[in-house]
């Protein structure tokens, strides 16, 4: 997580790309740590 | 590995030909004895591509849209000696999974039309989310040429990339390059050159699905094996079936026969994870490519982006930044082009109709009249306004090439979304402001199709620079030292309505569905100074084009109609249709003349201000003397506001008819804001006559 002002879109880093995401696509988004890589 | 050159030509020399293409040339406009390799110019979005490609093709770029579809399509000719590279520019696409209309025409351009060689452009500042692209492209036949460009923002992020160490690894050409600086592009060539007449020589590394998953694709490549219809890759079909694409999945379905099919779907449906094992095996592909070639900042690392970012994508800050990059890019804008479209107006538009009249003092007075009034003061008036654009397009094209603009994107997305629109939908929005042609087709990066459409139909609302023209013109006639409150509250006027009219749209017109935001935000870099004069040419073009044709035709009948029949507008078809819209016209408190103004604003919104100076027989510095008499404040402010509501110009309605491919729906749109200017032109009136304001 780049940015995240608790309203509006937040930002996040995925595999080294900056990606705006709204706070309803957030919500339904699972992170889980997968080994080495930075998922 | 050829290191970058710097200042390198993209018309480059190069030696041999290719004999199996010179009966069947592929590009256009091939020399005699020409030959062509067809190259598909790949990438994801923001990776530079556009820049690549407009040094390879220069101005010989042909842009139109893909069969169908309202994707746009450019393609250009790099020539040699004696050989041509048909070059064309797929969408950029973040796969080639059938999610999007830009991901299916990739790919199918590069199943059916079988290019040559394929070049994939890749952004070294991101390169793991760029070679998952690229594990996708191995699979496909075309050989692939890896243009490992924009190393110089990898740099400025602390990112080292060993190009040689990856062209090793792949198995393919990479070619290092800093596409703004111009340096990579003749090696780009001579490396598609090359493989194109060594194809023995490409053996790339291709990824492997991960072991757990291998021997079900063995079983979905013998089950479906003669059965794959032409030209679809067997292998590439079955890994396609085994992640879901559901385009793949119908077509297989069509030609399989029903107990094949079973077999097929059952192991498709024993397997729904499949999809994770062959996105994994790409990442783990991925991940020894970036360890071997790949040296990553330290970590804690803070880059420009994120410096910059702290305050550009902040929630306050950055609307700050927003509004201030708006003042300076309007205050430019109209600071240095406001002028020179007076200039213009004034010296070459009003003199070359002079001059026209002199020259054709003894011709028929309907010829005169023709050429002078329906030609040149039509359509000619509206090339005055090039100066305006030109400069807002370069100033916003500057701003796109940084990387900013998907800032404001971000930033304006709370507020696009209240209206059911996209964060997105503010790019071709702000375009409006400098004409509204722009920003109808610039609403097809919006990627969900309804707020597509809403952004079209919401878009003639945004006040364009002819509009605005009108007001500058009218307003201090009426309003004096108040006349620039008067214009900024008809700005704020014309958005309010906007919002009101997005709002309603989306809620009950297309079924208040949830738009999703989901958005790169680029690195920031230098801007290309070619990129951005070639799309402000481009853009450019396209306007004078519109001003060449629709404008120029719908000018003429305009022209027809204000002097048949008696030869003078007073007695002709619009001042008789001025007149039956008089009743109309006394809500608004304006006379039959002005209904005229308001019709003839149809062609161009700047039409008002002519049409006005030969109805009152005055011409824009005589409106100050003789409007007064008959319009008062009050009446002023509704007509203004009727102006900037008002239907928008021809060129802006044939944008919105090819870009929703709908009369139904562009019909709707004239009706709404013909209704909708009125009304709130009326209530103005009304309201201000009610309270005795102006009167």
């Amino acid at each position: 997580m780049v940015q995240n002002f608790g309203h509006g879109p937040v930002i996040v880093l995925v595999r080294d790309t900056r990606i705006a995401l709204g706070r309803g696509e957030v919500s339904r988004v699972r992170v889980t740590l997968n080994g080495d890589s930075h998922e | 590995m050829n290191e970058a050159r710097p200042a390198e030509r993209a018309q480059v020399t190069l030696g041999g030909c290719c004999p199996e293409y010179a009966d069947a040339p592929k590009a256009r406009a091939l020399r005699d004895g020409e030959c062509a390799i067809r190259v598909a110019l790949a990438g994801q979005p923001n990776v530079g591509k556009s820049t690549v490609f407009t040094l390879l093709t220069g101005l010989t770029q042909h842009v139109g849209n893909w069969p169908g579809k309202t994707v746009e399509r450019k393609s250009g000719i790099c020539r040699s000696e004696d050989m041509a590279i048909d070059l064309v520019d797929l969408p950029g696409t973040y796969s080639l999974t059938s999610n999007s209309l830009e991901e299916r025409i990739a790919r199918d351009f590069i199943i059916h039309e079988k290019p040559d060689v394929v070049v994939m452009v890749a952004d070294a500042a991101s390169l793991e989310r760029n070679l998952y692209l690229l594990a996708e492209l191995l699979s496909l036949p075309a050989p692939v040429v890896l243009a490992l460009n924009m190393l110089d923002v990898a740099g400025q992020q602390g990112i080292s990339v060993e190009p040689h160490v990856l062209q090793a690894a792949l198995g393919l050409p990479v070619i290092p390059m800093i596409a703004t600086k111009n340096q990579g592009v003749r090696d780009l060539v001579e490396a598609v050159v090359r493989i194109h007449q060594n194809p023995e020589s490409y053996a790339p590394r291709r990824p492997e699905i991960r072991e757990n998953h291998r021997e079900v694709l063995r079983e979905i490549q013998s089950l479906i094996a003669g059965r794959v219809p032409e030209p679809y890759p067997e292998d590439w079909v079955a890994l396609k079936l085994l992640e879901g694409d559901e385009e793949v999945t119908r077509m297989m379905q069509a030609h399989l026969d029903a107990a094949g099919w079973e077999r097929v779907h059952a192991i498709l449906m024993r397997h729904e994870d499949a999809i994770l094992a062959i996105a994994g095996g790409r990442y783990e592909w991925i991940q020894r490519l970036i360890r071997a070639a790949v040296t990553q900042p330290r970590a804690g690392q803070i880059t420009l982006t994120d410096r910059v970012d702290r305050i550009a994508t902040h929630p306050l800050w950055g609307l700050l930044l927003l509004l201030g990059v708006m003042g300076l890019i309007f205050g430019l804008t109209y600071a240095v082009g406001a002028p020179v479209q007076r200039f213009l107006d004034t010296y070459v538009v009003q003199g070359g109709a002079n001059w026209i009249r002199a020259v054709l003092a003894g011709a028929p007075p309907w010829l005169v009249g023709l050429l002078a009034d329906g030609v040149i003061r039509g359509a000619g008036m509206v090339l005055t306004f090039l100066p305006i654009l030109v400069i807002f397009f370069a100033v916003l094209g500057a701003l796109e090439d940084v990387g900013y603009m998907a800032r404001a994107a971000y930033v304006m997305d709370r507020f696009m979304h209240l209206m059911g629109l996209h964060g997105k939908s503010f790019l071709p929005l702000f375009l409006g402001f400098g004409c509204n042609v722009p920003a109808v087709m610039g609403a097809r990066i919006v990627d969900s199709p309804k707020a597509r459409l809403l952004t079209i139909l919401v878009s003639p609302l945004v006040p364009c620079t002819a509009r605005m023209a009108v007001v500058a013109v009218l307003a201090p006639i009426f309003f004096g030292a108040a006349a620039l409150w008067v214009s900024w509250g008809l700005i704020a006027l014309s958005l309010l309505i906007l919002a009101l009219v997005g709002l309603v749209l989306h809620e009950f017109v297309l079924g208040g569905e949830h738009v999703a935001f989901i958005m790169e935000l680029p690195l920031y870099h230098v801007p290309n100074a070619r990129t951005i004069g070639l799309s402000v040419w481009q853009r450019t073009v396209s306007f004078v084009k519109k001003a060449g044709t629709i404008i120029l035709v719908v000018s003429v009948i305009i022209w027809v109609l204000s002097v048949v029949p008696g030869g003078t507008i007073e007695t002709s078809v619009l001042a008789a249709v001025g007149r039956f819209l008089s009743p109309l016209g006394a809500l608004l408190g304006v006379d039959w003349r002005m209904m005229v103004a308001l019709l003839t604003s149809f062609v161009a919104k700047e039409n008002t201000i002519a049409t006005l100076g030969v109805l009152f027989g005055a011409g824009g510095a005589g409106l100050a003397q003789t409007l007064p008499a008959v319009l008062t404040p009050a009446s002023a402010l509704a007509f203004l506001a009727v102006q900037v509501l008002f239907i928008p110009c021809a060129a802006t309605v044939a944008a919105i008819r090819q870009e929703t491919g709908s009369w139904k729906w562009t019909l709707a749109n004239v009706a709404l804001l013909l209704i909708l200017s009125f009304a709130v032109g009326i209530a103005i009136y009304q309201v201000a006559r009610l309270a005795g304001w102006g009167v």
